[in-house]
């Protein structure tokens, strides 16, 4: 009873520690300076005026997120099958695959502008990059890390290579898959922000909110730009959320890790 | 052998993917009142929409493009607009940019002819506090300054003077040159001051780039095929640009500016003021040796052969390897015939 009422109080009581904090460091800068740290009233004025654009951008990176994050998954999925299927095909494709995670973005980013042009696609295309590694290495780690009795019990029945990895190996695999589409989606909101900054584009009057921070950085609104900072970590924690939600929805009836003796 | 098809094939369906969503897009946004019979050009601009735009988002905005059978798509540019590779490779055909970067592209190979002014002098400066001990360009010798790494203006400057200096790569932001009394940073000085202002700092002091003979113009580019190809169409082009320029600066820019603010809703009101007024008590557009708006959009063979001197002085290219009548043409402006 006591433990549970701390569990709420005590990030409640650490936050609103740091909020006076930072308004205290606030009042503590020379006058001149205080521009480099909002109040907090500046900050609630940020997002009474910037609010709506905010959203509108922080919709354009949720989406472009969303949609790197997806295809990541879908191929990272397919690869890693393909990956579990024999030794030789890691030895030969493993190298590439991690090559692909190595290329830096800020290098692909202009080859990114004038092959698929600025904008959605390629902002999508970046988060793909970032988020596609960690799910490739771990579901390719779940689909090798199946029980050797089980294995052993299949080939006794005589099952077929494809009923071994997609009746054992795959559903073996999930809570690997999960882990890694938790990492990535720690990954994807920020890959998508710093994307839109890198390769989007502002046709149309619509962009994410890479531009729009570049945008309140070119005209000194730092308000405005802690603002877009918070509304971006936001994202990231709504995503994280996402997966988790799903993950336990896919697992909790029978996976170890969702056993209430673990609670 | 099978795999890297594979992996190849991935990556191919994937950037068929973005390129049909790409496509689909440059549709939507092109799709407005047009013609069958219209000539589609697109712009790329090097920055997002300002009024260094200005006689873009004006002609455009009072619909002189169309009347000349032209349907123009302006493209927002930003830090990586890539506006020469872009138009270079025909993914546009009219891009906004600087002439001496322009020289060392087509000299890269480029497809590129500049065919007229946006500014008689491009903005970029440097801008310093009032009370900073730099008085000239020599008094930057040892200093640290932000500014984009490529500027050629750098190189020149470290070779006529003989300096060096510390260069810090430019972030956009005016931030550190207001909470710093002795940062020196590059500037548009149509745009930055407002913001440095607006951030309390007092006004800023410059250093002309073109006080020091560098005599780079803000220019209009187009894809020399391209143009070779439809003479008549970058004709009326240019001459509706010429009139969009002119009303302005010299008529109501409510137009121009109320479509840069639907293309951009962080202008407000004050900054657009703010940056065209700069633009014109400047002269930028009409030149500074000029009274009349008889010289918008005018370029100067003689300038050229200066910059391209610049250019071969720094060893960027061999001489005799940019040729005036190559890179640059009157020929499309509108009092040319």
């Amino acid at each position: 009873m006591n433990s549970r009422a701390l569990r709420w109080l005590l990030p409640l009581v650490l936050a609103a520690v740091l909020l006076a904090g930072w308004q205290v460091l606030h009042h503590s800068l020379p006058p001149t300076r205080r521009f480099l740290l909002p109040s907090l009233p500046q900050l609630a004025e940020a997002f009474r005026v910037h609010g709506a654009a905010l959203l509108v951008a922080a919709r354009y990176t949720a989406l472009a997120a969303l949609g790197g994050f997806a295809l990541a998954a879908v191929v990272a999925a397919f690869f890693s099958l393909l990956l579990a299927s024999s030794g030789l095909v890691r030895a030969t494709l493993y190298p590439y695959l991690m090559g692909l995670q190595m290329v830096p973005v800020i290098i692909i980013a202009p080859i990114l502008i004038l092959w698929v042009g600025p904008g959605a696609p390629s902002v999508i295309l970046v988060t793909f990059l970032i988020t596609f590694f960690p799910l490739v290495v771990n579901t390719t780690q779940g689909l090798l890390s199946v029980d050797r009795a089980h294995v052993d019990l299949f080939r006794m029945g005589r099952a077929a290579r494809w009923q071994e990895l997609l009746l054992l190996r795959a559903p073996a695999a999930l809570p690997y898959f999960f882990t890694g589409l938790r990492i990535a989606a720690i990954l994807a909101p920020i890959g998508a922000l710093t994307a839109d900054y890198l390769v989007g584009s502002s046709s149309g009057g619509r962009s994410g909110l890479g531009i729009t921070a570049l945008l309140f950085s070119a005209r000194n609104e730092i308000p405005a730009l802690y603002a877009t900072a918070l509304v971006g970590c936001l994202l990231g924690f709504a995503l994280v959320a996402a997966v988790s939600g799903l993950s336990w929805l896919v697992l909790n009836r029978w996976h170890d890790s969702y056993s209430p003796s673990d609670k | 052998m099978k795999s890297t098809a594979f992996s190849r094939l991935a990556l191919t369906a994937t950037a068929l993917l973005g390129l049909a969503a790409c496509g689909k897009k440059s549709a939507e946004s092109a799709a407005g009142s047009s013609k069958a019979s219209s000539t589609k050009i697109t712009v790329q601009l090097d920055w997002f929409p300002e009024p260094e735009h200005g006689g873009l988002f004006q002609a455009q905005a009072k619909g002189w493009f169309r009347e000349a059978g032209l349907e123009v798509t302006l493209v927002p540019g930003g830090p990586n607009a890539l506006v020469n590779q872009r138009v270079g490779t025909g993914q546009a055909q009219i891009g906004q940019g600087e002439s001496v970067t322009t020289l060392l592209d087509t000299h890269k190979g480029l497809p590129l002819l500049q065919v007229a002014a946006v500014f008689q002098n491009d903005p970029s400066v440097f801008l310093l506090h009032a009370e900073n001990p730099v008085r000239d360009f020599k008094d930057l010798n040892g200093r640290k300054i932000m500014a984009r790494p490529g500027w050629v203006f750098l190189d020149y400057l470290r070779q006529k003077y003989a300096i060096d200096f510390t260069i810090i790569p430019f972030n956009f932001s005016v931030s550190n040159f207001i909470a710093d009394k002795d940062f020196i940073q590059q500037g548009f000085y149509i745009a930055e001051p407002y913001f440095i202002t607006q951030g309390g700092a007092p006004a800023p002091r410059y250093l002309y780039a073109w006080d020091a003979g560098y005599d780079s113009y803000g220019v209009l580019i187009a894809n020399s095929e391209w143009a070779k190809n439809n003479p008549a169409a970058l004709r009326a082009f240019l001459a509706a640009y010429v009139r969009g320029w002119d009303d302005y600066l010299h008529g109501d820019p409510a137009p121009a500016h109320a479509a840069m603010k639907a293309a951009n809703d962080k202008n407000t009101d004050g900054f657009l003021e703010f940056s065209r007024r700069m633009i014109i008590e400047e002269k930028l557009v009409v030149g500074r040796d000029a009274a009349d708006s008889a010289r918008i959009g005018r370029l100067d063979p003689a300038r050229y052969a200066r910059q391209i001197q610049i250019i071969e002085d720094l060893k960027l290219a061999p001489a005799g390897a940019l040729k005036v009548e190559a890179v640059m043409s009157t020929d499309y402006l509108p009092s040319a015939k």
